[in-house]
């Protein structure tokens, strides 16, 4: 089996090795000639961890051998670089963190992946903090996008966007505390799951914002990103807010699609100014209508509000989080990540608990919602990745800051902690009018996203209508060809 | 202040972000430096548009102050349920 492209799913890459027709340790081999010459082009990786790979394909080969059934056998992985890892030190992006103590042991996602047959290979790109939707670093380059190089990957899970949709890895891990997964999955075109707010343990991932903090992982298709998500379930106390159930195995071929009740988010997601992004649920809506789900629309009144409650909730609790590197060591910051943390570190603490409480409310609005709907659709974000360096983007009539409004779509569904599966539709899908497709193949980047969102812990439904997408074409992910050459 | 309550939202219009970073940065993080300033001014109106929008939103008359991250802790740890 070959892999020079990078675009071997990482499930055949286990069956492979499962059947002894590849090893473990080829697989990874391949990997990491891959991440070798992709790597300088597109800045995903911080850290390329060769040893311990090749140690550890190499136990997971005997393991093999021994008769063990691994369902991620000898599948690359990599993590953003906010996941400890151990012996190395967790910089979450930043210069500040360089001088910490190396991590004592893994993060527990890490552990379950490896205990699964994954294989670590390296850590992510990010933006610093997780404080960022564009994929820009100051302290390590910006991560670029693989489908056109003076792009933003969208972030802060940057890296693991990137390695993804470049073909390097088949597997990723990232945070997403206001649309840190679902951002760069859109804008490079891969798929990723925010699970519900305390279904995966955060154990020895770096915080920003303990309220919203997500993990979840990210890859090109909707069978491995649920076979990630299956090995990575289960109760762990040593995240307070990891709630203590069973895992919930993602098996859609035992839902029913049709009997699914589909709502189409309008109001506050349906922005006419972001036709393209509205086309792209539009789109799926009418795909899945075509199956014969039944879809209707809907709105989230209090959307807006939630999306407010989760910046004050965000600002307030991360400049909370690093106030005393913020009074000793403001200028080790990137400046845009600095100033927030100021204006954060002066909120009035009644700004806060407001937002806590019009949080509840907006929750018990969206379960109320739930009882007419199993699955909301979205938009992933208002545009197609920007130009790396570009400051600001229009909206409501006027230019907006990008950083902090690419995840206009995103925050909303997060600040209540509902699951989320962003699938990506590339140019030229089905049911455009000819002068869309005009439009989408002159831009400069191919992918958006659709948010696919269900009640809490109703991932299985995120999952079921992802598939029914993909697997008429609608969604899909590709590996973008990235040249080695200027 | 004044002897009557302000309302919530009248206490909000009259919050001048400018103002009050020269105010009460002195006394949180220090002033800002010169460099800084632009920055932080323009967080701070952000914050305060958000703000407003949370005002704004009519609460039910039984809800109340959820603290968000507090969870009581057991004196002894919780057993995973993986092990």
């Amino acid at each position: 089996m070959s892999d020079s492209d990078g675009d071997t799913s990482g499930l055949d890459i286990a069956s492979a090795v499962a059947a002894k027709q590849l090893s473990a340790q080829e697989a990874v081999a391949t990997c990491l000639d891959r991440i070798e010459a992709l790597n300088p082009r597109v800045n995903a990786f911080t850290a390329v961890h060769k040893d311990r790979a090749l140690a550890r394909a190499q136990a997971v080969d005997q393991q093999v051998q021994s008769g063990q059934q691994l369902p991620l056998a000898g599948v690359p992985f990599a993590v953003k670089n906010l996941f400890d890892i151990e012996d190395q030190t967790t910089l979450a992006g930043s210069k500040i963190n360089q001088q910490n103590a190396v991590a004592a042991a893994d993060a527990l996602m890490i552990q379950r992946i490896e205990a699964a047959g994954g294989v670590l290979v390296g850590a992510l790109n990010m933006g610093e903090f997780a404080y960022d939707f564009t994929g820009e670093n100051q302290h390590y380059g910006d991560c670029r996008n693989p489908w056109n190089l003076a792009h933003m990957t969208g972030g802060s899970s940057s890296g693991s966007g990137a390695a993804l949709a470049s073909g390097m890895v088949p597997l990723t891990l990232g945070s997403d505390t206001n649309g840190s997964i679902r951002v760069p999955s859109a804008l490079c075109g891969t798929y990723g799951l925010k699970p519900t707010y305390g279904r995966l343990p955060r154990t020895g991932s770096y915080p920003f914002c303990d309220s919203l903090d997500h993990v979840g992982p990210m890859a090109r298709s909707v069978a491995e990103l649920a076979a990630a998500y299956n090995v990575m379930q289960g109760f762990d106390a040593t995240d307070h807010v990891c709630v203590s159930r069973q895992p919930d195995l993602v098996d859609v071929q035992s839902i029913d699609g049709k009997t699914l009740r589909i709502g189409v988010l309008q109001g506050y997601f349906a922005p006419q100014e972001f036709d393209e992004a509205t086309q792209v649920v539009a789109d799926c809506a009418k795909a899945l209508e075509a199956m014969g789900v039944v879809v209707d629309e809907c709105e989230l009144n209090l959307a807006e509000a939630g999306r407010s409650a989760a910046f004050l909730i965000t600002n307030i609790e991360g400049a909370s989080l690093h106030y005393e590197k913020i009074l000793q060591r403001a200028d080790d910051f990137d400046p845009d990540t600095r100033d927030r943390f100021i204006a954060g570190s002066l909120l009035p603490a009644a700004w806060y608990t407001r937002a806590q409480r019009v949080r509840r409310q907006y929750a018990e609005e969206a379960a109320e919602l739930f009882r007419r709907f199993d699955v909301l659709l979205a938009p992933a974000t208002p545009i197609r990745a920007p130009l790396r360096g570009q400051k600001t983007m229009s909206m409501g009539g006027s230019e907006v800051n990008v950083r902090a409004n690419l995840g206009y779509f995103t925050q909303p569904i997060s600040c209540i902690g509902l699951p989320v599966v962003c699938a990506p539709v590339m140019q030229s899908e089905f049911g455009m009018r000819q002068t869309e497709k005009a439009a989408l193949k002159s831009a400069a980047t191919p992918s958006m996203g659709v948010q696919i969102i269900a009640a809490p812990w109703r991932e299985d439904l995120c999952f079921k209508v992802a598939s029914l997408l993909a697997d008429a074409s609608i969604t899909r992910s590709e590996v973008a060809p990235v040249s080695t050459q200027d | 202040m004044p002897k009557s309550l302000l309302s919530e939202r009248t206490a909000l219009q009259a919050f001048d972000p400018q103002t009050y970073m020269d105010m009460v940065a002195p006394m949180i993080v220090g002033a800002p430096h010169p460099a800084y300033r632009e920055g932080v001014l323009a967080n701070l109106a952000t914050a305060h548009a958000m703000a407003k929008v949370v005002f704004a939103v009519e609460l039910d008359a039984d809800s109340c102050d959820f603290a968000g991250v507090f969870m009581p802790m057991a004196a002894d740890p919780l057993k995973s349920q993986d092990t």
